[in-house]
């Protein structure tokens, strides 16, 4: 596992900087853009701060998986809101995560070498993650993408207005988190099989009540008949 | 606040009667509101340029108090845009399959960026601020150049005659910052000047490709829509004019 922080852009530069915890460099050296995974954020989506409550940004994670980035190795993010850049604007704190395959995300990483400002938001995101009970819906949603057994981008909350398509688990809305129907978080491969069971099962059943079927009719005008 | 609302305003309609700023403002053309109806439109640009806000006010939305800069490609709605001409006529046209990503490198340069959200547009608005100008940021190994270099490798990727429009936001405060509006004016014809004869050389062959380039303030409502109005009948006049656009293709 190697793990980096995505750091606020307070500058509004050019270029989006990470931290491996002591050294602070572009992003660009770590994730290079041309191999940066369609859809990938570098923070939390402006829709979901739209659909969220101003007083309870602190508390949004969003978080992004994608199995077979690079191989058999996956991409797994997690970012939070951390603060204002110069012109007022939300910025985010993120954790980058290149896995191997079967891998989950430790949130370990140190943070002592990040900007001053940027710590407080870290030391919160790395406890959050390692001590928050199942109450923070945020991180319970982090932690059930992380166990996803999916070959698919994924998200841990759904996402309307992105230009790729992500399996998701969790609605946001302004009073938090809301778990989608169990039926929305199988896996792909999980749905198949169950539709094509699914497809069996009538198929069968068609069958039998085609063979039932003149039986049927006369018992169904029998008894049509006695009650006129 | 609002008398100093109205003195950036006349300010600004000082600067765009100034010959070389001036000759950004542009006869309406008949046919500019039909043409406009149902164009896509990318806005793309450095962060903190402005995009977000751009978006905000084409939809008549006030400026959210509470904005991001943008870290997700994102699709907006199919929207109106409601313009009212000093002229009693009234632009009247829908932006459908807008789309808005985030103005760091790490997005232009990423395949499912800035390439992705321009390929299917028919107008690229590049947002870009007055400081950047002033700062000379569009002359090689500036920032604004390096996009003007981008778009000049995309363009072949991009639809069949796309056009270019940029934007430069954030007059206001050009204005509010300065009591001298004449030396302002020249100054920023010259750097307007200098702004065109570059993005003329970098797009090449594409040159007939840029429509122009529109002082703005996505902040003060009153510059946005006197400047917004000659943004609309800029491109359309530029594709339409005399010239004719016979190398966009």
């Amino acid at each position: 596992m190697r793990a980096y922080w995505i750091l606020p852009n307070r500058e509004q530069n050019d270029c989006i900087l990470a931290s491996d915890g002591s050294t602070i460099m572009p992003l660009r050296q770590i994730l290079d853009p041309k191999l940066r995974p369609e859809g990938f954020s570098h923070g939390v989506p402006t829709e979901l701060l739209e659909k969220s409550d101003p007083k309870s940004f602190a508390e949004i994670l969003f978080a992004q998986r994608f199995p077979h980035w690079s191989g058999d190795r996956q991409l797994f993010s997690v970012s939070t809101p951390a603060g204002l850049d110069s012109s007022g604007r939300v910025v985010h704190l993120g954790l980058l995560f290149i896995l191997e395959p079967h891998e989950g995300p430790r949130f370990e990483l140190p943070y002592d070498g990040l900007p001053q400002t940027d710590q407080e938001f870290a030391r919160t995101l790395i406890q959050r993650m390692m001590t928050s009970g199942p109450g923070d819906s945020w991180v319970q949603s982090v932690r059930d993408l992380s166990e996803l057994p999916s070959d698919n981008p994924a998200t841990n909350v759904a996402l309307d207005r992105s230009v790729v398509r992500f399996d998701s688990l969790y609605v946001a809305g302004p009073h938090g988190l809301t778990k989608k129907a169990v039926m929305w978080m199988m896996p792909r491969t999980a749905l198949t099989i169950l539709l094509i069971l699914f497809a069996v099962v009538s198929m069968w059943l068609f069958v039998r009540a085609c063979e039932q079927s003149s039986r049927i009719a006369v018992q169904t005008g029998a008894m049509t008949w006695r009650f006129n | 606040m609002i008398p100093m609302a109205l003195d950036t305003f006349r300010a600004f309609l000082f600067l765009t009667s100034f010959p070389g700023v001036g000759e950004h403002v542009v006869r309406l053309v008949k046919g500019v509101l039909e043409w406009w109806s149902g164009k896509k439109i990318a806005v793309i640009g450095p962060t903190a340029s402005g995009k977000d806000s751009f978006l905000a006010r084409l939809q008549n939305r006030e400026i959210p108090e509470v904005h991001s800069n943008s870290p997700i490609g994102e699709k907006i709605k199919s929207f109106s845009v409601n313009l009212a001409l000093s002229n009693r006529q009234v632009i009247d046209i829908t932006c459908k399959g807008v789309i808005n990503i985030g103005g760091e490198t790490d997005y232009r340069d990423a395949p499912s960026g800035w390439l992705s959200v321009c390929e299917d547009a028919d107008v690229i608005f590049y947002v870009m601020t007055v400081n950047d100008l002033s700062k000379k940021r569009f002359l090689r190994g500036g920032r604004i150049r390096q996009d003007f270099d981008w778009l000049q490798s995309a363009l072949p990727h991009l639809k069949q005659g796309a056009l270019i429009h940029i934007l430069i936001n954030k007059i206001d405060e050009q204005i509010e910052s300065h009591t001298d509006y004449q030396a302002l004016a020249e100054e920023l014809a010259k750097e307007l000047s200098a702004l065109d004869r570059t993005v003329k050389n970098v797009l090449h062959p594409y040159e007939a490709r840029y429509t122009g380039a529109t002082l703005i303030s996505m902040k003060n409502k009153q510059i946005y829509t006197r400047a917004i109005n000659i943004v609309f009948r800029s491109v359309y006049s530029a594709l339409h004019g005399p010239a004719k656009r016979a190398k966009a293709g």
